[in-house]
């Protein structure tokens, strides 16, 4: 007995020492004999940028993943794109909780891949360190940049002369109230469009059981709170006149938790609310999407959404166990001074090249990212491949189940895509609901709700707020749960300033100024 | 042992026992069963233990999932190979410590102890990683975490506490330390080394981040790697339902119970190691 | 041959992989240290980073909270050392009195089993069951017309469910290390005693208790050396902002100024604070340990 467990064991490490280490086969060729087609058909379809394709190029590629992880070996379109440009892609997915962990470990090594995406906060830290290539100089020679990305957009966190990296497009005014249109028609109710209609639904909705189950287990409407700021609240913030963030007044820029004369009816209008049931009782656990899931399971009336997920995930998802359940579009509710808007969400992140690659790399670099955003490549890192992603039947898209498992679209989501509002919509999707999103998107964008401050970066703010922002956070918190009164407003706004906004307020109007000279 | 039934002291050991599995069970029952729900009982029941309507979606769900079945082989692969590299060095250098003859012994247990505390941190170990040209290889996973100097420490007190005799015995009959070692001290050790080892496969089992850190393809990422991003970060509306089964929050469920599942499994089996007491008894009587 | 070389050498060679491997990946990255007195920059590396001596620690002490954090770090821990730490001693000799092998075993592993479950996981079912409006509990409460208890916003209530998901989560893992150490004890002792005529209460304490003395000395100096740790993961998901003012940790003041806007110096100066509290603490009481003639950890 005693033999075979030390044999055992033995055996066991000696396999160990022996078959542990067979993972390591990263040689890969770096001039594979080009496909002169491949390397033709690239000059004929874009005529305006004519690089010299015929040598295989390896390029590795830093792409940020989410929930469900990156492609795993080739995918369909990693194939596409290969043999169209004559290179070797090889992307390194990285998810984004420590994708700004990973890219300093590699800054420290110096060992960067050939184009990476990055965060506001590294962009801006590394941006003068000369590790990112200039872009500005190719724009001409690939028009593809200006045309499918505003040039507003290419400006965005960098100097007027040089354009260090390309934005990651996100929709300005992507976010949008909906609203359970069934309980509406139960209540004989319609869409709130002040903030006064929007405290008589959500009570109503806590109240007077709009699903009719005759259980009190329904709230108006919810929202979360992450990092010390709320989220999924932005239309309620900005009908109290309250800034996203930040607010222009007069010549200076201010915070929003020190708008005292704003923030006092603001916290009375959630107070009341939240007292009559119309705000979730259990908002302040709420984390990021929360709010969301409430909606989804139909205990909660009112939710701030992105109307794609909205329409594609959520609602089948609400209709499986509530059949008769109807959305409506909650436009961005008048505030008592006549003020409303909407999230307006900044576009921070950039996809840079590495600088200390060789000049013939970072073109064809350049012409992926460009081949990425013409007709033919965006329809690529959207849709997928002809045949393997969808079809096409009798003039109409049809989408095949590989699309599904395949996911090809993970470029286009998670790395860099075209100025294009319905990103996440596919040429197969059903002509009715692109026109409904659209029709919410039109309705959202008159209602840009800026950070008149989202490109500055400030280190005095990066240290201080923090803690600041969660201390504001939970005074205020304190006062809608009806903890403390509501003139706390006052010394919430005050410890804040004290305690270092008015340093963080300084220099972000320092930073500001010198950004918009 | 004592084999007399006491009707009243037993009875009440029975009782608090059968609390505390209660205490456990419910709430994992709640993870077991939801992962056999559909989406809509999911999201509009609230808490629940049996679901109305069983359904394996969750689990058809992650076996089509290419990425998930992939960084689950991984995790085999990295355990097995992990665990192994740490026991090897461990239990060579907790026997080594404990003798409590060998001069220099504080010395090592002190160089071992500090690291428990002090840690050079992330990026002074990933430029080792990559001084050594470790990167990309499952090597930088298994030698950055060969020796929890913990289990070390716990291995080493279980050594010591071996009768000298015994050593004093062997070695009259001739027998060098490495035989020692092997044939007797190891063979009376099973308990603590099957302990340590199972301390050992789980912590590799549960490791993550040193794999996003060093591993710049995430085809060969461990499972826990995929199930952290599974659950923590957004969903991005990228993960829809494949075919006939749908994605949801059950199939969340179902990864954290099939992620558990190969550990739970080996439990019952190594559970008559922590059992037995006769072994160090048997030698010494 | 010196004979005291020649009896050493082959433990010397036993032990020297295992140096090696402490030398390499665990000393050398500890010249990373230095970073807790310097303004990192990745590209100047660790050598070209400006000096800034003790800012970041100035910036740690001067902090307004700093005592609260500190404070509510030492409770937290305190609860885990005194009031945790020896639930899974009593467990194991609970185990160990079990004498029908099924039951023994259907225990084990049932209390084994939520230690594979995720934090995340746990903070969701935390949320299922103790939400104010949508929990288990407190849907039970007003179904019986009984008043809402917040009991994740109530500061009041942090700390024990703060305990109950340790113990939830991590007694039964905790047990398996004293199991072992039990399972290594003579049953000749036992049997002595039985026949010695002593009771069960007589053999639990003296045999069962004296057995596990060294191990638990040895868990509890070396849980005191990392008495810094309080379990992050834990703590940010069950924070929120109506019981910040007791949830409040180092750690997760660490992630909120250091961590998540990549301030590496900072974040070192911070683990290296912790570091030296937790050093000083772990050397007192293996002192104190030896005083009363047990091992200790070194």
């Amino acid at each position: 007995m005693r033999k075979w467990t030390v044999l055992a064991l033995s055996s066991l490490l000696a396999a160990g020492a022996a078959g542990c280490g067979n993972s390591t086969n990263e040689a890969q060729s770096e001039s594979a004999p080009a496909s002169g087609s491949a390397a033709a058909s690239v000059a004929a379809s874009s005529p305006e940028a004519t690089v010299d394709t015929s040598k295989k190029l390896t390029i590795t590629l830093l792409a940020p993943s989410y929930a469900g992880g990156g492609w795993q070996g080739d995918n369909a379109v990693v194939q596409k794109l290969n043999e169209k440009l004559n290179i070797n892609l090889q992307i390194q997915w990285v998810p984004i909780a420590n994708l700004a962990e990973k890219e300093t470990a590699m800054a420290a090594s110096n060992s960067f891949p050939d184009a990476y995406f990055v965060l506001q906060n590294e962009f801006t830290k590394w941006r003068d360190k000369g590790v990112f290539l200039d872009v500005k100089p190719y724009l001409e020679q690939f028009p593809n940049f200006t045309k499918y990305l505003s040039e507003e957009s290419l400006q965005i966190e960098n100097p007027a002369d040089h354009y260090y990296g390309f934005p990651y497009y996100i929709q300005d005014t992507r976010d949008s109230l909906a609203v359970r249109k069934d309980w509406l028609d139960k209540l004989g109710l319609q869409a709130p469009t002040t903030i006064e209609e929007f405290g008589q639904v959500a009570t109503a909705f806590a109240t007077q059981d709009p699903d009719g189950n005759g259980k009190q287990d329904t709230s108006g409407f919810s929202f979360g709170m992450t990092n010390g700021s709320f989220s999924g609240l932005s239309p309620i913030l900005a009908a109290f006149g309250l800034g996203n963030e930040w607010i222009q007044s007069g010549d200076e820029l201010v915070n929003y938790k020190t708008q005292t004369e704003q923030l006092k009816p603001f916290v009375s209008f959630l107070r009341e609310l939240y007292a009559s049931g119309g705000l979730d009782k259990d908002f302040v656990t709420n984390k990021n999407n929360d709010h969301k899931s409430k909606f989804v399971a139909s205990t909660v009336g009112i939710a701030e959404y992105v109307p794609g997920e909205l329409f594609t995930t959520s609602l089948p998802n609400l209709q499986q166990t509530h059949p008769e359940a109807r959305i409506a579009q909650v436009i961005p509710p008048v505030g008592p001074d006549g003020k409303q808007g909407t999230s307006t969400l900044p576009m921070t992140s950039k996809i840079v090249i590495n600088n200390s690659i060789d000049k013939e790399k970072q073109q064809r670099i350049i012409q992926l990212l460009d081949y990425m955003l013409s007709d033919e490549g965006y329809d690529l890192i959207k849709n997928g491949v002809e045949n393997v992603h969808w079809k096409s039947e009798n003039g109409t898209f049809v989408k095949l189940d590989a699309y599904d498992v395949d996911r090809p679209q993970l470029l286009s989501t998670w790395f860099f895509r075209r100025a294009d509002p319905l990103i996440q919509m596919h040429k197969w999707e059903d002509q009715a609901l692109l026109d409904q999103l659209q029709q919410w998107n039109d309705n959202n964008a008159k209602y840009a709700w800026p950070n008149p401050a989202a490109e500055v970066v400030s280190e005095v703010q990066s240290k201080l707020a923090p803690n600041l922002n969660e201390k504001w956070m939970a005074a205020v918190t304190k006062i809608i749960v009806g903890q403390a009164p509501v003139d706390d407003v006052d010394q919430a706004a005050s410890d804040w300033l004290k305690d270092g906004g008015d340093k963080i307020t300084q220099d972000i109007n320092e930073q500001y100024k010198k950004l918009h000279q | 042992m004592g084999k007399k039934f006491n009707l009243v002291a037993d009875g009440i050991l029975y009782l608090i026992l059968l609390l505390i599995v209660l205490f456990i069970a419910l709430p994992f029952s709640y993870i077991l069963f939801s992962s056999f729900s559909t989406n809509a009982e999911y999201y509009s029941r609230g808490f629940y233990i049996l679901p109305h309507k069983w359904t394996i979606n969750a689990y058809g769900y992650l076996a089509m999932n290419e990425n998930f079945m992939q960084a689950y082989r991984n995790t085999f692969v990295l355990t097995a190979c992990g665990t192994a590299i740490s026991l090897g060095f461990t239990l060579f250098m907790a026997y080594g410590l404990s003798k409590r003859w060998l001069r220099g012994r504080r010395l090592l247990n002190m160089l071992v102890l500090f690291t428990m505390i002090f840690h050079g941190g992330m990026i002074p170990t990933y430029l080792l990683v990559s001084e050594l040209h470790l990167l990309n290889s499952y090597w930088s996973i298994y030698l950055t975490g060969a020796i929890f100097p913990f289990l070390l420490i716990i291995m080493r007190s279980f050594f010591a506490s071996f009768p000298p005799e015994l050593e004093e015995a062997a070695r009259m009959d001739g027998c060098g330390e490495l035989q020692l070692l092997l044939r007797i001290v190891l063979p009376l050790s099973i308990p603590s080394v099957v302990t340590i080892a199972l301390m050992y496969g789980v912590a590799h089992w549960n490791s993550y981040f040193q794999a996003i850190l060093y591993l710049n393809d995430s085809a060969k990422w461990p499972i826990q790697s995929f199930l952290r991003q599974f659950l923590l970060d957004s969903d991005t509306g990228m993960l829809r339902s494949v075919g006939s089964y749908e994605y949801g929050p059950p199939v969340k469920m179902a990864a954290v119970i099939v992620t558990a599942l190969p550990l739970l499994l080996c439990y019952p089996f190594l559970q008559k190691y922590f059992n037995k007491g006769m072994l160090v008894g048997s030698i010494k009587g | 041959m010196n004979p005291v070389w020649k009896r050493s050498w082959p433990i010397y060679l036993m032990i020297f992989p295992g140096l090696l491997f402490f030398i390499v990946f665990r000393y050398i990255p500890m010249g990373g240290l230095v970073l807790a007195f310097k303004d990192y920059d990745p590209f100047s590396g660790f050598s070209g980073s400006p000096w800034v001596g003790f800012d970041h620690f100035h910036r740690l002490f001067t902090q307004q909270d700093f005592w609260i954090i500190l404070r509510n770090t030492f409770v937290l821990s305190g609860i885990n050392l005194f009031f945790f730490f020896p639930i899974p001693i009593a467990m194991a000799i609970l185990l160990n009195e079990v004498k029908l092998p099924w039951v023994r075993k259907l225990v084990q592993t049932t209390i084994y089993i939520p230690h594979f479950v995720s934090w995340v996981v746990v903070a969701g079912i935390t949320v299922v069951l103790f939400a104010t409006q949508d929990g288990g509990i407190n849907k039970l409460l007003a179904e019986h017309g009984r008043q809402r208890m917040e009991l994740l916003t109530d500061p009041s209530y942090f700390q024990a469910l703060f305990l109950t998901q340790n113990i939830w989560k991590e007694m039964g893992w905790g047990t398996i290390i004293f199991l072992a150490s039990l399972a290594s004890v003579d049953p000749g002792l036992y049997e002595a005693a039985y026949v010695d005529g002593a009771g069960r209460w007589r053999q639990l304490w003296h045999i069962t208790l004296p057995s596990l003395r060294t191990i638990v000395v040895i868990m509890f100096i070396l849980r005191l050396g990392q008495i810094m740790d309080v379990g992050f993961e834990q703590i940010f998901l069950l924070q929120n902002s109506l019981n910040l003012s007791v949830s409040d940790v180092f750690d997760t003041y660490v992630y909120r100024n250091g961590v998540q806007h990549g301030e590496f110096g900072f974040t070192t100066a911070m683990g290296l604070f912790k570091s030296v509290v937790g050093l000083v603490l772990l050397l007192t009481f293996n002192r104190l340990a030896k005083k009363f003639g047990e091992e200790g950890v070194y």
